[in-house]
Parts: structure tokens; sequence; C-alpha cells
């Protein structure tokens, strides 16, 4: 359990020097990772898809600044009460009470960047955390906890959702969330524990332990840094499938109503009955939503040539 | 004196690398004949490997040999086409790697993976000659028969190496290229290999070129020394010459941190060893002057030409032969 | 330096330990592996005393035993007369700082993510010395005393930034901040080239020459042995077959295997070379029962009495000891 010196070597606590030299060094690593990445032309496509996606969502804040009728969710242009194709006052037409589809669609990116990244940011702590507890306290703590992980990963995640929705009425976007991370974290949990099975008896590990390191950190210090890639790669992963769990979630009609996401647009699509009457309003949010989590992935598939031992230049080697 | 049976000339070979091309063989030359050793002693990264991997034309896509011959049997390994080279590789010259021990096939008897090594460079041969030869090898590296038909996991790590060895030796080469072939070994295995390749070098005549970082060892087993650093040969001479008046400053280094067993322990606090590090030589420069005591001006700017000691012993050091 | 009759800084008494190998959650179907067998040995303070034996000999598993990274099955661990064995909280932490190991590999013994002044400097941290800049000050004593001059350009650097001899340095620094009594060296030249191998032994000898440090020397290397060590345990399949002056158990050996691994070194440079000639060409079978370990091995076995029982350590003269049935 803690003890006063563990805290007295946390980052927090140390000199600002040693922290500028810190970070030189993870630049160093960035920079070394980048250099390999960048030669992946899937991962360029990624970045690139991802990076037309966040303009989006930063564009979001724009048509409603311009004219109020813009808003995704209250704009309502009162020349229009039904649903109309793509013309230059609305570039992608209306809904079908003449709410701008355009201005919903930049809205749905935020939305998915937010929730995507906000859960995957969820599961990864609580998975990077259990997954080096488990690997490293091993016996009766990680049956225990791998196998609650176990439990947890063969749970459907869509029917858990809507049950809970179902006792306690809409679930606002932030609950989602939590849920769809709550859910998530057992994979990544399962991959760090395997690397810090592997870490655990390195001679660094046991070298820090000979030094009468305690536990806490020996995981934090040690461990963490040499898991962290590892992680950043599952949480890719995670944004992908945490966008289409919500996206599920709202196309049943079991998203947050106050909020404009692509899955709550193609439920108003389908629930107004505009489904094969309205392409111009169907098509877009469906594509974004399938770019997006492809874009996410092609990074990850990208970011796991750059952690691929063999492709890294050689460390050991001086 | 009977012709050579490896000439290598000025031999140089480089990396391919974003910059240009970095040389890891530098110029190296040296002479191998029939039943005689020569032993190549140097650090790790030093191109020793690399001269074994390039003689064999094996080097990694990214490596290449930048010039220089290498004359084998009257036929210059780096002209010949690649055809001819697979005929030559196993049948004339063969490899002994590092923990080659770990590469022979699990799922099949040690009998019938040699075997296969003989019928895939002879394809001539009957299978009672190839039966005989197999049985006859075993006999040389000194494995009971009754443990051909084992499979290689009921063996140990020292047998395994024998195994190696047999398969090196299967198609009676004349030359025979073994990197390290005992690293991995306990003491009283690696003594038992080393004899086993001095057995076969002297009852074959085969040449031999014995890479290894442990000058001890190559003391042991090879008729030549040959000392290397930074890419270049330093030192080139008969065994007794190199060990007994090493010319070159990091073979004296060398042979001065060579621990012997003795009466009297050697004084470590008191002999003078190696001292300071080895930073990176600059270009053109002699590669040891950074830790040599007698570096001069001339040292810092240009590596010297060879000096010789003798008719069989050179060195390339420009202070050689000053001092006793 | 000869320290005969002090009292001994650590001693192991009947250590016992065994590994099962092929375990599973069900059971322990798997065989056992005996690393170490009722080993027993002192250590006096300020000597180097030297562990030799080829791998697998169990030689490595009494170090880890020694430092608590695992615990043995039998036996009793001592140091300065306590018993380290289950040693919790203060105790442990306050024996942890007398007693520290340098490993066999350079490049895996120093976290890649931290830096040369982190890496020496941990051990300060975790056991709560000093302030930020003594700390500093003794990092970089430390380094000096591990020969890394200047010790300023070393701190802001990483491991792959260093060469082997360097890393190694860096871990031996790593071992002394704390000024232990007792240092463990575990191979620690074994993954680095003879010259700097020479210059780690030579800075070894130093430390026990410049701060009294008591040494465990661990080694495959009989002429490292000859050089560094006072005295000598030779180790064979987990027991100790022969111990004594280093001087005496290499040069005189008595147990046909120390006179094995004798035959074995390279004979270049070796004054009187025995060729004691202990080996048989053909390994006997294994006997079923209780027997020497080096029974089918050894040409001076005898018979019906080598393979019948195992032979005790028994003493030659005060110093030396050897577990052989021709004594």
């Amino acid at each position: 359990m803690p003890n006063p010196s563990t805290f007295s070597g946390n980052p927090g606590s140390r000199p600002p020097t040693s922290a500028v030299r810190q970070r030189s060094r993870w630049v160093e690593r960035f920079l070394d990772g980048w250099s390999v990445y960048r030669k992946n032309t899937i991962g360029r496509i990624g970045l690139t898809l991802l990076g037309l996606f966040g303009l989006m969502a930063a564009a979001s804040y724009i048509p409603q600044w311009v004219n109020p009728i813009y808003h995704p969710m209250t704009g309502v242009d009162p020349l229009i009460s039904h649903s109309t194709g793509p013309s230059l006052q609305h570039w992608l037409g209306t809904d079908y009470i003449g709410r701008d589809i355009f201005s919903q669609l930049l809205a749905g990116a935020r939305v998915a960047f937010m929730v995507g990244i906000s859960s995957a940011l969820i599961s990864i702590l609580f998975g990077t955390t259990i997954g080096m507890v488990a690997g490293y306290a091993g016996r009766r703590t990680d049956v225990v906890l791998m196998r609650l992980a176990d439990m947890i990963m063969v749970m459907p995640t869509l029917l858990v959702v809507l049950i809970l929705s179902a006792l306690f009425g809409q679930l606002n976007i932030w609950v989602i969330v939590v849920v769809i991370a709550l859910f998530r974290w057992p994979g990544v949990a399962r991959v760090i524990r395997s690397q810090t099975l592997s870490l655990r008896h390195r001679p660094f590990i046991e070298a820090a332990r000979v030094s009468g390191a305690s536990h806490l950190r020996i995981i934090f210090r040690h461990i963490l840094p040499n898991v962290m890639p590892l992680a950043l790669l599952y949480m890719t992963f995670r944004v992908t499938s945490a966008i289409i769990i919500e996206a599920a979630l709202a196309f049943l009609g079991f998203g947050d109503p106050g909020t404009v996401s692509w899955g709550m647009m193609l439920q108003w699509v389908w629930k107004t009955g505009h489904m094969f009457q309205a392409p111009y309003w169907l098509l877009p949010p469906g594509i974004c939503i399938s770019l997006i989590t492809m874009a996410f992935y092609m990074t990850g598939r990208a970011m796991d040539d750059v952690l691929d031992p063999r492709l890294r230049k050689e460390e050991t080697q001086a | 004196m009977t012709t050579a049976l490896l000439e290598v000339d000025n031999l140089s070979i480089g990396y391919r690398t974003t910059t240009g091309i970095d040389l890891a063989v530098d110029g190296v030359s040296f002479r191998v004949d029939r039943g005689g050793s020569l032993g190549l002693v140097g650090e790790s990264g030093c191109g020793k490997t690399t001269i074994g991997m390039g003689l064999m034309r094996l080097l990694a896509s990214n490596a290449r040999i930048v010039s220089g011959q290498v004359r084998f049997e009257g036929e210059d390994l780096t002209t010949v086409s690649e055809e001819r080279m697979r005929e030559i590789r196993w049948r004339r010259i063969s490899m002994i790697f590092q923990a080659a021990m770990n590469a022979l096939n699990p799922v099949h008897r040690v009998q019938d993976q040699i075997a296969e090594a003989i019928i895939t460079h002879e394809p001539g041969l009957s299978s009672h000659a190839v039966a005989h030869r197999t049985r006859s090898l075993f006999e040389l590296v000194k494995i009971p028969e009754d443990r051909l038909q084992d499979y290689p996991h009921q063996f140990s790590g020292g047998m395994r190496q024998r195994v190696i060895i047999a398969m090196a030796l299967a198609c009676n080469p004349s030359l025979i290229i073994a990197d390290e072939p005992t690293t991995a070994l306990d003491v009283i295995v690696q003594n038992q290999i080393l004899r086993a390749i001095g057995t076969f070098q002297k009852e074959m005549n085969i040449g031999m070129i014995f890479i290894s970082h442990d000058l001890a060892v190559v003391a042991d087993v090879c008729t030549h020394i040959g000392v290397m650093h930074a890419g270049s040969l330093v030192e080139y001479g008969l065994r007794q010459e190199v060990l007994d008046c090493p010319g070159h400053p990091y073979t004296q280094m060398l042979v001065n941190s060579l621990l012997t067993l003795s009466d009297e322990p050697a004084d470590l606090s008191s002999l003078v060893g190696p001292t300071g590090t080895n930073g990176p030589a600059m270009s053109g420069g002699c590669p040891v002057h950074t830790m040599c005591q007698n570096a001069t001006a001339a040292c810092r700017r240009e590596q010297a030409d060879w000096v010789a000691l003798s008719t069989t012993h050179r060195v390339r050091c420009q202070h050689a032969g000053e001092q006793p | 330096m000869n320290t005969h009759g002090s009292s001994p800084i650590l001693s192991m008494t009947d250590v016992t330990k065994t590994y099962r190998s092929g375990d599973s959650l069900l059971g322990s179907s798997g065989s056992r592996v005996v690393a170490l067998d009722h080993i027993s040995l002192d250590i006096n303070a300020g000597e180097i005393f030297g562990l030799v034996g080829e791998s697998g000999s169990g030689k490595t598993t009494a170090s880890r035993l020694i430092v608590g990274l695992e615990s043995p099955d039998d036996g009793r661990i001592q140091f300065d007369g306590k018993d380290i064995l289950g040693l919790k909280g203060r105790a442990r932490r306050e024996f942890t700082k007398q007693v520290q190991v340098i490993f066999q590999d350079p490049y895996q013994s120093l976290n890649a993510h931290f830096s040369i002044f982190d890496t020496v400097c941990e051990p300060l941290v975790i056991h709560g010395v000093g302030d930020r800049a003594s700390r500093r000050i003794r990092v970089c004593e430390a380094l000096e005393t591990a020969e890394l001059t200047p010790p300023e350009s070393y701190l802001n650097r990483y491991p792959h930034q260093l060469s082997g001899g360097q890393r190694q340095r860096v871990a031996i620094a790593r071992a002394m901040i704390l000024e232990p009594r007792f240092l463990i060296a575990d191979e620690p030249t074994s993954m680095l080239d003879a010259s700097i191998s020479f210059q780690i032994f030579r800075l070894l000898h130093r430390l026990r020459e410049t701060f009294g440090v008591t040494m465990l020397f661990i080694t495959h290397s009989l002429a490292a042995a000859r050089n560094l060590c006072d005295r000598v345990g030779v180790i064979y399949r987990g027991r100790l077959v022969e111990q004594g002056t280093a001087r005496e158990t290499i040069m005189h050996p008595r147990h046909p295997y120390t006179k094995a691994l004798l035959d074995a070194h390279p004979r270049f440079g070796c004054s009187n070379h025995h060729g004691y000639d202990t080996l048989l060409d053909v390994e006997r079978p294994r006997p079923k029962n209780d027997h020497c370990l080096f029974y089918p091995r050894c040409r001076l076995a005898i018979n019906n009495t080598c393979n019948l029982q195992a032979p005790k350590l028994k003493n030659l003269d005060a110093a030396h000891r050897v577990s052989c049935f021709l004594y």
C-alpha cells in the first residue's frame, strides 16, 4: 500500500529540469515513431480523414453563428415545413421540420469525437490500470480480475444499455459514454496484462525490486511507460467501437434526445419514414459513421506498425 | 609455400543507409591455406561476421560488396553467378553459425536431416552411400551411432551443435567458416566442440575461418590470427607471433585483458589494461587513436599502412616495431 | 585482505529451492527441477566470494534467494546474524539498503525510459535519502566511483545512448549509491567484450579495496574467479562440490568436476596445465536412487559407492572442502 516514499518519486514533485528531460525523451520517441508512421499509406489516409472530421467538428459552431436558423437542434427554417433536397440555402437539404442537415452533420462530427474519445479514454484508464495490477500482482488478484473481465466481455453491451434506458428512461449522452466505457475495458485489460506479465520478470523491474521499490512505484513508474504505447494503440480501436455503439443506440431510439449525433439523424430519417425517399438525408450521416470508424481503425493499424519492434530502429545496439 | 585455398584481397562491404554507404568491412586482406585456420577476433560490431557472410555471399539485402576480390580455388567469388555460388555454398564452403543448434527441425530424426543435407547437394548418391557417409560423419564428431535415430530435443545443446558440424561437413567442403560456434555453450562442452573441430580440420585437411570475440578460444584452435577493429584488420600473423609480440595497441590491449590461470592472480589494480572509452573514430584516422598512449598527430590524421614485422606478421600501426 | 576467522556477513544453511515445470492451475503434475540442493556457505565480511558453475547450475538462483526475488523451499539465510527470510516493512527496507545486485545483462537491467540520473538516483528516492541538491551530488559521486567521467555529461543521457560497458557501469553506480555492505555481481561481464570485461573486473576489485564492500561474484569463468576472488565455491547441478581459497581450489582442484572445468579452460597462458582427464567419453546412465550427481560423467567414480549415495562436503583442511568419495 502507498507509503510516503512512493510519492516522493512521482513526476509531480520532481524538479522542473527533470520534467523537461522526461519530455524530451517522449518527443524523441514520438519523432521516432512518426518517421515510421508517415511511410505508411493506410496511416496517412486515416490521419487525413481524421483531420477532415476534426475540421468539421471545429466548424460546427459556424452555421448557427451565421444565422440562428442553422442551429442543428433548435434552428428551423421558417419557410420550410417538410424535408427538402439540397439547395443554395441548405447545402444538404433540410429534415422533416426544416432543420439544416449540413449543420446537423457538422454537429454530429463533434459529438462523435466527444463520445468516441472520452469513452475510449475512460475504458483505457480502467483497462490499463486493471491489466497492470492483474499482471503484476498475479495469483488470486489476477484470477479474480480476469474472471470479472471475462464476464463483462461476454455481456452484450447493446442489450444491457437498452435495459438500462428502459429502467431509467432516456439516458444523458455522458451516461452513455460512461456505460460504453465500462463495457469496453476488458479487452484492453487483457492485452495490457499479458504485456505486464512479460515485463514483470525483466531485469530492470527486478533491479527496482532489489532497490526496495514499492509495488505502486514499479507499476506506475516502470511498467506504465512501457505499456503506454500499446494502450494508446488500443485507444484508437476503442474509439471506433464507442462511436458505433452510440450510433446504434441513437438509431434504436435510446440516444440522448438533446444531442444531434449521426445515429440520431438516422433515427429521425427512419422514424419519419424518409428512409427511401430522402437519400440526401440518409446517406451523409451513414457515410460519415463508416468513414470516421474506418479512419480511426486505419490510424490504429498504422500505429500497430510503428509499435512493431521489428520495424523500429534497434535500440539495444549502441 | 602452398597455393592459398582462399585469398581475400582488399575486401570492403558496406551497408546502405539513408545518408549513403557505411563501410562495415574496410579493405580487408588475408589468406587461408588448405589445412590452415585463421581466427578472426574482434569486438561485437567490428565487422567479423559481415566478412563471413560476405564470403558466402549471404549478405543482408541492404549490404553489398563494395570492392575487393575473393579468390577461392581459382574463382573470384565476388563475380561468379548466383547459380555457381549456390553450387559452391555447402559443397565447397560451408558455415557453422552461432547457436545453429536451435535451427534443427524438431520433427525430423537427426539422421534424416543430415541425409537430406547430403542428398540436396549431391543428388546422384545412392541411399546406401548416404547412410554410410552419415555414419562416418557421426563418428567424426563423436556422436554414438545408436543416437542416429533420435530427435533433436533428445540431444543436449552440445550434441546438437555437433550435429550441425556434421551437416557442415556433409559434402566434404574445402573451407569452413565457423561464426562463434561455441558462444552459447558451457565451458566443458565448448572445449569438446573445439577439439572436434580441430580433429576434423586436421584429418580432412580443410581450411577454416574461425570467427570469435574470444581471443583465448581462437588461440586454442587457429594457426593464424587476424585482429579486427572497427571494420579493418589491424594485425595479422601466425598465432605465436600475434600472442607473444602483439604489434598493434589494440591487440596488446586484447592480450593484456586475457585473464589467465596462474599461481598468482594478476594484480588487477596495477596491471596496465585498456582504459578510456572507444569514441567514434574520426574518418581517416587510426581507429584506436583515442585510447592509444602513443598516438601522435599523424595517427589522428590517417590510418597507418601495413608494417611488416616478419614475413608472416604484419601490423597496421605506425609505431609498430619501435619498441620491443 | 584475507579475513578468515571473522564472522560471516552472509550465511546460507541447507538452502533448497525447486522449481516445478509444467505447472498448471489444476495441480502440480509437472516434474520438479532442483535448482539448489541443500547449499550451505558462509561469506566473510570484506571478501570476494566466487560462485562458479555452468549455466543451469543454480548459481543465479542463489543470488535471487539472497535478495528476496524468490524464496527458498527450505533452509535459512542470515545476513549479519539475522534471518532475512520473511523480512517485512522497515526491516526489509533496511536490508535492501545494504544488499545490492549487479545483473548480468546491462541491456536489460536499465529501464529505457529512465535517464541515467533517474536510474542512479532511484534508490535514493525510494529510501527517501537527501534532498534534490544532495541527491545530484551523490549521483555524480556514484558515477565517478563507477569511472564514468565527467559524471555531469552522463546525467541527461539515456541507456540506449551508451555502450554495453558504460551501461554496466551505470548499473554499478546505481548499486553503489546507497553504499551497501554486500554486493552481488551476477555474471556482470558475460554480455561484454573481453577488453571491457577486464575493465569491469578491475572496477569491482577497486570497489572492494576502496569501500570494503563484500562481494558475491557469480561466474562461469574460472579465470575470472581466480583473478578476482579470495574464495570460491564450485556448484554443479545445484550442489556445492568444492569450496576453498581461490588459489587452492582452482590451481589444485580435488573434485573431478572442478578438474574437468580446468581441463576445458582455454590453454592459452595457463602456466600449469594438468590434463586431469576426469570426464568419461560416453556418459553412464543416471542411477535411480540417490547418487553423486557427477557420477554419470566421472571417470574416477567408485562403483557401488558413487552410484548409491550422495557424498557430503568434507573438510580437507581448515579452508578447503570437497564433496567426493575419493577423499
